[in-house]
């Protein structure tokens, strides 16, 4: 039996997104800090009674338009990358809504570089955030 | 700011959300521990691009690790040490 926190209780219940929805990840965009967050989600939660492998993504869902998530969730972040969820979906990723709008978390087979590397094959090339707070 | 000479006092994945909807950090992962206190600035998410928070809840479940939430401040922390020079709290 895991003793994380279940996430259940965080998930949102609302409709699949659609194929096309865009999928966002913040930068650094590397397999190391992949595995070191899928690492805290999975020491902090469980999903379906074990740790949670999870990493956290943005959608573009209703409300959420790619420039309000560049602004207003990836403010501090001078970089990101993205994919869509029909690609993911084929790929065989699940995609739970959890916490708040429109945050949501990519299940990973394992907690592992191989699986980080996997998932990252999935994403574009990475961007530059024309809303990011930063100096540089 | 060189990446290399940052340290942060507590890592997070500052898009990662929890309970309260904030970001979130383990206890154990902290520079030092005993710096991190419910309403504590300190300096989070990664040594490339850190960004300040305030220590907003810390919470534990059963026998499961000490969890940080952090509600980011916005901005860059180059700006706050701009704002402090400026006004004579800080050394020019």
């Amino acid at each position: 039996m895991s003793h994380g926190q279940p996430i259940e209780p965080l998930i949102r219940a609302e409709e699949p997104p659609g194929d096309a929805v865009v999928v966002i990840r913040g930068g650094p965009i590397t397999v190391a800090k992949i595995v070191e967050h899928v690492a805290r989600q999975q020491a902090v939660f469980t999903y379906r009674g074990e740790p949670m492998v999870a990493i956290s993504v943005d959608l573009t869902i209703e409300g959420w338009s790619l420039e309000r998530i560049l602004g207003e969730r990836m403010w501090s972040r001078s970089r990101y990358s993205i994919t869509t969820v029909g690609a993911l979906r084929s790929a065989g990723y699940e995609l739970v809504p959890t916490s708040k709008a429109p945050h949501y978390s990519v299940v990973l087979p394992e907690a592992s570089s191989r699986a980080a590397v996997d998932l990252l094959a999935h994403f574009g090339p990475t961007l530059v955030n024309e809303f990011r707070q930063r100096r540089r | 700011m060189s990446a290399s000479s940052i340290e942060v006092d507590i890592p997070c994945d500052p898009q990662q959300m929890g309970e309260f909807a904030m970001p979130f950090a383990l206890l154990s992962e902290a520079r030092d521990p005993s710096r991190i206190a419910v309403g504590a600035i300190v300096i989070t998410a990664d040594d490339e691009e850190p960004v300040f928070a305030r220590v907003h809840a810390i919470t534990s479940q059963g026998d499961g690790p000490s969890v940080v939430h952090l509600d980011l401040l916005p901005g860059d922390p180059l700006d706050y040490a701009d704002a402090l020079r400026r006004s004579h709290l800080l050394p020019a």
